[in-house]
């Protein structure tokens, strides 16, 4: 009995492995939050960055909060992004709206190929200036 | 027993893997789901209808298509009669003439573009300084090294040889064409040749067949199409059903010895901006919000030398290669993004590919695939 739970455990694990990519896609980026440099905000990502679709424009959403965890409206945000291996930025220059009760679109959103990205909010609120990056990569 | 069945379903496991990999265009070639998806959204079959331009009212008209594609090929639109659209977007030679720098009243400092799926591009030429296809086919006519004309010129064209097929599209001709006047029918000239242009569609190919299930590429094309989707890193930039991004890149093009050093995109961006003919001006039907300026990226060191890397369908069919016809063969070109040069303007994209003979045997080979 042993022997056959071991063998199935190595068959599930062949058969996850073999698939290891498309579970690493699945995997939520920034969903959480991710904590600007200086942890004066945190910025929850309704959309995926790594779902993002390639070669189309697209629109994200996210919340951002504050370090106690409160919705902050009327920030500033301005967005850039780069493919460090490549080293061309974004193809467009995206807009952020601030649609209110701390909930932000960014309207313009495009990446022009698959790989490694990361995109840079820069973030101008009530608690100061700073920047939050997310870093993820799109299969083309 | 339990020995037994242990090994059953080891056997049962790499069963399923191994259908998961076999399950390809193919059944001489293995490839994984993601590349199957990589290679369906290359295929003709994911070519979308192409979008609607704002900019231009008429471009889903057939009857101001059936009336650009009789400009498309009338020298009468041209200075001294001499040259059409067609002179250099040659229809039987997938509309464009097999010369490096393009020649009409005079040379000009640009390759010939292909027009097959041209309306699905975003941005016109090769350093982008059109936003629509309408705006694009209105530059050469005026252009004094291409059609050499002018605005009233033609529109005294229209007024005596088209007017009843004009204004059962466009509404009535001015009764006096002073310069806006004349403007206004210029504007609606290219937008009669985008509507015939958005009818041309690529044609289907053998890559587009081996997608779609048939077994019609053989090994050598088959490893050059996964060098392509891999190690070669084409498909970068050359995705999609045009085999282009559409966007803007440097990859360290030489300049050509006839041009000299290349002009910047952010030139072209300045000159998109005052264009009187842009999205956002007064002949363009769109409201500024449906333009694509609006996320337009107007300066910095990433425009320097970036070009927009072109259809790749019908490519090996076409020589020379590159913005000026820099490069003769394909081989050039193959060598070019292996060896990938340092640039002389701004910074190349590319990285040294260190492709051997062989695979860039393939590389050739899978690219001859992609012609009909």
């Amino acid at each position: 009995v042993t022997r056959l739970r071991v063998g199935l455990v190595v068959a599930v694990f062949v058969v996850l492995a073999g698939r290891g990519g498309r579970l690493r896609q699945a995997r939520r980026v920034g969903a959480e939050g991710v904590p600007s440099a200086q942890g004066l905000y945190r910025v929850a990502f309704e959309t995926d960055p790594a779902g993002s679709p390639v070669n189309r424009l697209h629109t994200w959403a996210f919340a951002l909060r504050d370090r106690d965890g409160d919705r902050v409206g009327g920030a500033q945000v301005s967005v850039d992004g780069d493919m460090p291996a490549h080293g061309h930025g974004l193809p467009t220059r995206p807009l952020v709206r601030d649609v209110g009760d701390g909930a932000y679109v960014i309207e313009g959103m495009k990446f022009q190929m698959g790989g490694r990205w990361f995109v840079e909010l820069r973030i101008d609120g009530p608690d100061g200036s700073d920047r939050a990056r997310v870093d993820f990569e799109l299969v083309g | 027993m339990i020995r037994r069945l242990a090994a059953v379903l080891a056997i049962a496991g790499a069963a399923v893997i191994a259908a998961v990999l076999a399950l390809g265009p193919s059944a001489g070639s293995r490839w994984t789901d993601d590349q199957k998806r990589l290679l369906r959204s290359l295929s003709l079959d994911a070519l979308p209808p192409p979008p609607d331009d704002p900019s231009n009212l008429y471009d889903t008209d057939p009857r101001a298509a059936a009336l650009g594609k009789r400009f498309f090929a009338d020298k009468r639109f041209s200075r001294d009669g001499s040259v059409s659209c067609s002179s250099c977007h040659m229809p039987r030679r997938g509309f464009q003439d097999g010369k490096p720098l393009a020649e009409a009243i005079g040379r000009t400092r640009r390759r010939t573009m292909p027009l097959a799926g041209v309306a699905q591009l975003t941005w016109l030429f090769w350093d982008g300084r059109k936003d629509s296809l309408w705006s694009q086919a209105v530059e050469p006519l005026e252009s004094r090294v291409e059609h050499g004309g002018t605005r009233m010129q033609y529109a005294r064209v229209i007024a005596r040889h088209y007017r009843r097929e004009y204004e059962a599209v466009f509404g009535p001709l001015p009764r006096v064409l002073d310069r806006r006047a004349a403007s206004r029918v210029f504007a609606n000239l290219g937008k009669a040749i985008a509507a015939f242009e958005r009818t041309l569609r690529p044609a289907r190919t053998r890559f587009d067949r081996y997608v779609a299930g048939e077994d019609v590429l053989g090994d050598r094309e088959l490893r050059g199409l996964r060098l392509f989707i891999g190690r070669a890193h084409c498909v970068d930039c050359h995705s999609g059903p045009l085999f282009t991004n559409g966007e803007f890149h440097n990859t360290g093009v030489p300049p050509s010895s006839s041009v000299g050093a290349d002009r910047e995109r952010a030139e072209a961006i300045r000159k998109l901006l005052a264009d009187e003919f842009n999205c956002l001006g007064v002949y363009s039907d769109a409201a500024p919000s449906q333009c694509p300026e609006r996320f337009l990226v107007r300066s910095g060191a990433r425009l320097r030398g970036a070009f927009k890397p072109p259809s790749l369908r019908g490519a090996a069919r076409r020589p020379p290669y590159m913005h000026a016809g820099q490069l003769r063969t394909l081989d050039d070109v193959l060598e070019h993004y292996n060896r990938a040069p340092r640039a002389v303007v701004g910074r190349s994209e590319l990285h040294p590919l260190g492709l051997g003979r062989g695979d860039l045997a393939a590389l050739k080979a899978f690219l001859s695939s992609l012609s009909p």
